[in-house]
């Protein structure tokens, strides 16, 4: 009887003090979350290298995972393909008789921008090396946009890098393993990119701010911008090449955000561009001239 | 059975919820597109942690849920310790209200889940707006929110076998 009592009121103290335990814990870790999101500000190199590190790990294993996955969006893709083949037929028909217009002009305009640039003895655009993955990984969250493609150091790809898909721009890479890379979505609230509006040049930050339509900002009160304008990076900083396709104004005046020609959840692959941003500009006094990708190699005499 | 598999299967059975709320954190990160175009999984891991949290609470500690959640800030890109916070922070208010949803809600664990998703959506919204000191846009939250409880039934099976298989395992 007095055992049973006495097992009864260990029992109680052990729940009592496992409760306790338990709040303490959970009181400090919450504190200690609360200690790394603040540190995450500083970006340090430790939480870099950790992340680079267990994205390369878990590489292999996020390809393996994600093939059948791609079957299987794929084979839904092909079934709802089929049901409007028809009419997808017919509109690509048109489509194609319109790009045909359109390739005359071009190679019109290639031939007389080609005799232009001979004119004025125009420096070329350094050529860009493309490195393409696939997508293995993709965090959508309301707070994170990011893709992790099975390419990285050992393919050449560097943070900075540009991404792009078949429709236009995607994202920069911002984290870079050997195997691995990790690719900063415009979507994402820490994604900001130097944009040019179309065809008025007017120059804004393109800001994420986790809805699917990043927002334009420090956007001159003076700059003509109207609904569906073209929007193509800037290159300012030297970091992405200058005129890769974004997307087109969306919104309203005050409030202009873009709506991405490169829709994320539905990039598979994505190529990286090995931009390499001449960096030997001459300083005042010298006599050479700065080799930035757009500038007059020569001046007219 | 040896003592040394028995030993073996009981610690893999102590570390079940931890295990399978990593496994979820993976799963959430492989590319399959299920909201049409938003890029946006359900919460996977937050299943874990409140399936649990409710029914094994000494199997999914405190520690556990931060583990879960640093996991997920590491591979997903985000700012390391947000998703520990906002597990932890609806893991508290689960703990704290969990005698009162396993009394009205016992039947009805989609409405649980429902409550529980709703609650992190408030403090995962509250917690990202301050770290990127801007008021995030709503609408991702709300679609998250609404993706995560049409998919919990589904899961909530798989975990409800998980928990069958260790029942029948720690006695």
């Amino acid at each position: 009887m007095l055992t049973r009592e006495r097992k009864h009121r260990t029992l109680r103290i052990q729940g009592t003090f496992d409760a306790i335990w338990h709040r303490v814990a959970l009181f400090v870790l919450l504190v200690l979350s609360a200690a790394f999101l603040l540190l995450s500000r500083s970006e340090a190199q430790f939480v870099t290298d950790v992340r680079d590190g267990a994205t390369d790990f878990l590489a292999p294993g996020l390809a393996l995972a994600s093939e059948p996955l791609n079957w299987i969006e794929s084979g839904v893709e092909q079934v709802g393909a089929l049901a409007s083949l028809y009419s997808e037929n017919e509109r690509l028909r048109e489509e194609n008789e319109r790009l045909k217009e359109w390739q005359h002009v071009a190679l019109g305009l290639e031939q007389k921008v080609a005799r232009y640039q001979a004119l004025l003895n125009l420096k070329p655009d350094p050529a860009t090396a493309v490195v393409t993955g696939r997508v293995i990984a993709e965090a959508g969250g309301p707070f994170v946009y990011t893709l992790i493609v099975n390419a990285g150091g050992g393919d050449g790809v560097a943070v900075g890098q540009a991404a792009i898909s078949g429709s236009g721009f995607v994202g920069r890479v911002v984290g870079a393993g050997d195997a691995a890379s990790r690719i900063l979505l415009i979507q994402d609230v820490n994604s900001r990119i130097p944009v040019v509006v179309e065809p008025s040049g007017a120059r804004a930050i393109l800001i994420g701010d986790s809805s699917g339509q990043p927002r334009l900002d420090y956007l001159a009160s003076t700059a003509t911008v109207n609904l569906g304008d073209r929007v193509v990076t800037a290159g300012d900083g030297g970091l992405l090449p200058p005129g890769l396709p974004v997307g087109v104004v969306a919104g309203e005046a005050g409030d202009w955000g873009v709506l991405p020609f490169a829709q994320s959840a539905h990039v598979d692959h994505v190529r990286i561009l090995r931009y390499d941003f001449p960096r030997d500009v001459e300083t005042p006094g010298s006599a050479a001239v700065a080799t930035v990708p757009d500038a007059v190699g020569e001046s007219l005499q | 059975m040896t003592p040394l598999f028995g030993q073996f299967t009981r610690s893999l059975s102590l570390l079940t919820p931890l295990l399978a709320g990593l496994t979820l954190v993976i799963m959430s990160l492989l590319p399959l597109d299920l909201t049409g175009g938003w890029l946006i999984v359900p919460a996977l891991p937050l299943m874990a942690i409140h399936y649990w949290g409710l029914v094994r609470p000494d199997l999914m500690p405190p520690l556990a849920v931060f583990f879960i959640g640093l996991s997920f800030d590491i591979l997903s890109g985000g700012p390391v310790g947000l998703y520990a916070f906002v597990y932890l922070a609806t893991y508290a208010v689960l703990l704290s209200q969990r005698r009162l949803i396993l009394a009205r809600l016992m039947h009805q664990p989609w409405v649980g889940f429902a409550i529980t998703m709703g609650i992190a959506c408030v403090i995962g919204w509250l917690a990202g707006s301050v770290v990127a000191r801007q008021a995030l846009s709503p609408a991702p939250f709300m679609v998250q929110c609404l993706v995560s409880v049409v998919v919990y039934p589904l899961i909530e099976r798989v975990l409800h076998f998980l928990q069958l298989r260790i029942q029948r395992e720690l006695g």
